[in-house]
């Protein structure tokens, strides 16, 4: 197994790929419910008021950015850019910089969303 | 002294017989490539790894080292941290022994990419001269100091997944040609790189070749370089 920061970079490319791609599925078919009626339509968005699916929408938000800066990533390279410092983009620009806009996002989420739920 | 743990990948002929531990003391600025030859002389002298200049000029002794491939004669046993050491051969290609692989696919794809100079003008009696400030100086820069050790196309991810892929040294020799003014031989590299499966768009622009490359040669960038280069060939038919 190699152990490279490219490989991890992939990875998490692939993996907040195929979880955003479930999202959207979920998302479509929610919206769908619409046609059914304002009642089923209220009855699906209410499944996704419980802690479980708002710990899911903090996730959403990790996959989202990751898969936001790593793709910026990818682009800046392709047109030729910090070529040689790949690694410290990737730390610092995908991981560092995706940190902190995920905890900036994620602690009124997890706050208003989960503990001080009415 | 420093007493380390060595473990080395056995087999042949692509059975793998698993890993051996052997205890290797060795001061302070020794190699791992040092760790083997301790191991052949002490430990077991049928224990088979390849090198040649052990002074990082010949790429033989490439190998995977902590799980990242590295020139064997280049790494200080001391600066990977900690007391154990684990060895495989390079990924990617087929073990003939134990961390001896064969080169056969890496160079198999080298050639592919018409490696060789091909004159424009082969009747020419005119000494060509590249100025300092040239485009070919100027792209070349830090590129041509391939040693074909084979560490980034061991590193390659897309290479683990497709044997057709050229691969990371073949690609950036083939760049080295195209921009060099003095060649002829661009439609046959154009025809093998611009290939959907096996050419530059398959990278993934990992970085892995770029991180392992013992020389410092930022093989992505040639990649890239010849992606957006090949949405416009004129570009490199034009080498004037």
């Amino acid at each position: 197994m190699i152990r490279l920061v490219g490989n991890s970079a992939q990875l998490l490319q692939r993996i907040t790929g195929i979880g955003l791609l479930v999202y959207l599925f979920l998302h479509v078919r929610t919206i769908h419910k619409l046609s059914e009626g304002p009642r089923a339509f209220d009855e699906a968005v209410a499944v996704f008021r419980s802690p479980l699916f708002k710990l899911g929408e903090i996730a959403l938000l990790a996959a989202v950015i990751l898969h936001a800066f790593n793709g910026i990533r990818i682009t800046i390279a392709g047109l030729g850019l910090a070529q040689g410092r790949q690694k410290q983009v990737f730390v610092w620009g995908v991981a560092g910089a995706g940190a902190l806009l995920f905890v900036a996002g994620a602690a009124p989420m997890f706050w208003f969303g989960i503990v001080r739920a009415d | 002294m420093i007493r380390y743990q060595v473990r080395v990948a056995r087999g042949e002929q692509g059975i793998s017989r698993g890993h051996q531990t052997f205890e290797v003391e060795l001061e302070d600025r020794m190699t791992v490539l040092d760790a083997l030859f301790r191991i052949q002389r002490e430990h077991d002298p049928e224990f088979t790894f390849r090198c040649a200049c052990r002074v990082g000029m010949c790429g033989t002794c490439a190998a995977s080292i902590n799980g990242i491939p590295r020139l064997a004669c280049r790494t200080r046993a001391s600066v990977l941290g900690g007391k154990r050491i684990t060895v495989d051969p390079l990924p990617n290609l087929p073990v003939i022994r134990d961390i001896a692989v064969s080169m056969q696919p890496f160079f198999d794809q080298w050639k592919r990419v018409t490696p060789g100079f091909r004159p424009r003008a082969p009747e020419s009696t005119e000494l060509a001269t590249i100025p300092e400030g040239s485009r070919y100086m100027r792209l070349s820069k830090g590129k041509r100091d391939c040693i074909t050790c084979g560490a980034c196309f061991g590193a390659c991810g897309v290479k683990a997944a497709s044997a057709e892929y050229l691969g990371p040294a073949a690609i950036n020799r083939a760049m080295l040609r195209l921009i060099d003014p003095r060649d002829g031989a661009v439609e046959e590299r154009v025809s093998v790189l611009d290939q959907e499966r096996a050419g530059v768009w398959r990278c993934h622009t990992q970085f892995n070749c770029t991180e392992v490359c013992p020389k410092g040669i930022t093989l992505t960038e040639s990649i890239t370089w010849l992606q957006r280069s090949l949405l416009r060939k004129s570009s490199l038919r034009n080498k004037a």
